[in-house]
């Protein structure tokens, strides 16, 4: 009998749980650990966010999910790993604290023949004074509760704009070092779309603040197409929309603080700026979860398995060098953590050997760095992928292995910029791979003309809704549900 | 931190940019148009999907 401990049940721990438990006889156990009570299918929240969905469309309960499929469930958070077990046992173990209410604050040390680290970000809106709804001073979508109030905040901008006040709205990141640059992207069209649905778009000025150097880079290097016989770059697309929808832009900002109504950022060229609003959406820098390791004995071991960030170190390249020598295969493929061939880490949890668009830093040493993105398609791939690996492992190969790197899958990026079945739109882009592989693809930005493609119109919205709907389905481990890919 | 600086870097238009006709807005919305390009994007996807994963 093996037992499975999987930390986290967003994208790539959820996905991970469901396959393993469908490939492995029930002999062998699986529990899950998540401080959340709901899945939340985060795409989404966007949506939430402009109030065109409501909270209960983007969440679910996982406990009877789990309960159904056979899956343990512990609604805690996972304060320390110890890979070697501890003085009385040397099995590896997990030491939770339980965030269900029905046990509040209480700890248990699980054993665990396999570990699955998919315990997604620390939002870390603490990196830039006064930022987020927790005290700050601006809105985010990054959960559902988020994304409710950020709604509530925009519909009282709006409701200014119909008495005939004038507003600025900001959306954007709210950190120099911020991933997840499309989801400010598709929250700034999704309020200029409605802005001109509330007849009020002459009112508003949309400004998009964000860390990206140039417009269409999304932290992945931007993208070349060829479309029409020629290359276009994601950058030339991104500024043509920018330009047809009147949307404003700051590129390459490091935002050092937010006071009431006052953003204070940085530039590239070492400048400090100040931008008052009147409504701002800034997304957070993304962190490791407060997760500590230790070794039998009890020291403290974390530095060997964590990158400063937070995020689990994995079978990746992570020797410093300059951005001109990073290659394809410094890019992680089974998710291993090095020597220890039962401890993975996918998601967001593990740690980039570097960043995908180039780093720079201002004259001042602030570094602007748009942190890859590893969310989404991406996530589920490297879940299922860490499944098939322990699945194996369980039926007696202990050297098999399952490759996904993201230098080698592709991935989907569909961004709404409006909603409606027959006046929406999304720009929706393939991207293929997701990092650049410039050896293999030299002359195309590093990927393949095939699976790289950007386009803008109301099959990016069917796409989007499309996508809301099956994957929800999916999550919810619905007949059929196997059948959906990641 | 330094004093703000007088210079606003918010760009307002990109003047290289293509900037779409009304026919292309319109074809972005044309009903059969859309239906090609939603069946051509999940065919991207199912490619991707065959090619990118190691589903042993």
């Amino acid at each position: 009998m093996a037992r499975v401990v999987i930390l986290g049940a967003g994208v790539a721990g959820h996905t991970a749980a469901l396959h393993l438990r469908r490939m492995i006889g029930r002999e062998h156990t699986i529990t899950v650990v998540s401080p959340n009570s709901q899945w939340n299918w985060i795409p989404s929240n966007i949506w939430v966010g402009v109030g065109v969905m409501s909270k209960k469309d983007v969440v679910f309960p996982l406990a009877p999910i789990y309960r159904r499929k056979g899956i343990d469930f512990r609604q805690a958070k996972a304060v320390a790993v110890r890979p070697e077990g501890d003085e009385t046992d040397p099995t590896g173990a997990v030491d939770i604290v339980y965030t269900d209410p029905a046990r509040k604050d209480q700890q248990e040390r699980l054993r665990y023949d396999y570990l699955v680290n998919a315990t997604g970000p620390k939002l870390r809106f603490e990196a830039t004074e006064g930022l987020g709804p927790h005290g700050g001073n601006s809105v985010s979508v990054c959960t559902a509760d988020h994304a409710v109030e950020a709604s509530a905040a925009l519909r009282a901008s709006i409701e200014r704009m119909k008495r005939g006040e004038r507003q600025t709205l900001i959306v954007g990141t709210g950190h120099g070092t911020c991933t997840c640059e499309g989801a400010a992207f598709e929250y700034t069209f999704n309020v200029d779309h409605e802005l001109k649905e509330a007849g009020v778009r002459d009112k508003a000025e949309l400004i998009y603040l964000t860390n990206e150097a140039q417009l269409g880079d999304f932290g992945v290097d931007g993208m070349l197409f060829s479309q029409r016989g020629y290359q276009q770059s994601s950058r030339m697309w991104t500024e043509s929309l920018f330009t047809e929808r009147g949307v404003h832009s700051i590129l390459g900002a490091h935002v050092h603080k937010v006071d009431p109504g006052v953003v204070h950022y940085e530039t590239l060229d070492g400048e400090m700026h100040e931008q008052p609003f009147d409504f701002a959406m800034l997304l957070p820098p993304f962190g490791g979860v407060d997760l500590k390791a230790y070794d039998r004995a009890g020291n403290d071991i974390s530095e060997t398995m964590f990158n400063p960030a937070g995020f689990m170190k994995v079978d990746a390249d992570y020797t410093p060098k300059p951005y001109e020598e990073w290659r394809a295969e410094d890019w992680p493929e089974t998710y291993e953590v090095p020597g220890r061939p039962n401890v993975f880490a996918v998601g967001i949890a593990f740690a980039p050997p570097h960043q995908i668009s180039r780093p720079q830093k201002t004259r001042n040493g602030t570094m602007i760095a748009p942190a890859p993105p590893r969310t989404g398609m991406p996530s589920g791939i490297m879940g299922k992928t860490v499944a098939m690996t322990i699945r194996d492992r369980i039926n007696g190969q202990p050297a098999a292995v399952h490759k996904a790197s993201l230098a080698k899958i592709g991935a989907a990026c569909v961004a709404s910029a409006g909603t409606g079945m027959r006046e929406g739109s999304a720009a929706a882009m393939s991207m293929f791979p997701v990092v650049p592989d410039y050896q293999r693809y030299p002359g195309s930005g590093g990927r393949d003309f095939k699976g790289t493609r950007g386009d803008i119109g109301l099959f990016g919205h069917w796409v989007k809704y499309s996508l809301h709907h099956l994957f929800i389905y999916k999550a919810k481990a619905l007949p059929g549900w196997q059948y959906i890919p990641e | 931190m330094s004093e703000p600086a007088k210079t606003s870097p918010v760009i307002t238009a990109y003047k290289d940019a293509p900037v779409p006709t009304k026919a292309s807005l319109r074809w972005r919305r044309n009903i059969p148009l859309q239906l090609v390009k939603f069946a051509e994007f999940n065919g991207r996807l199912a490619m991707m999907v065959l090619k990118g994963h190691d589903d042993h």
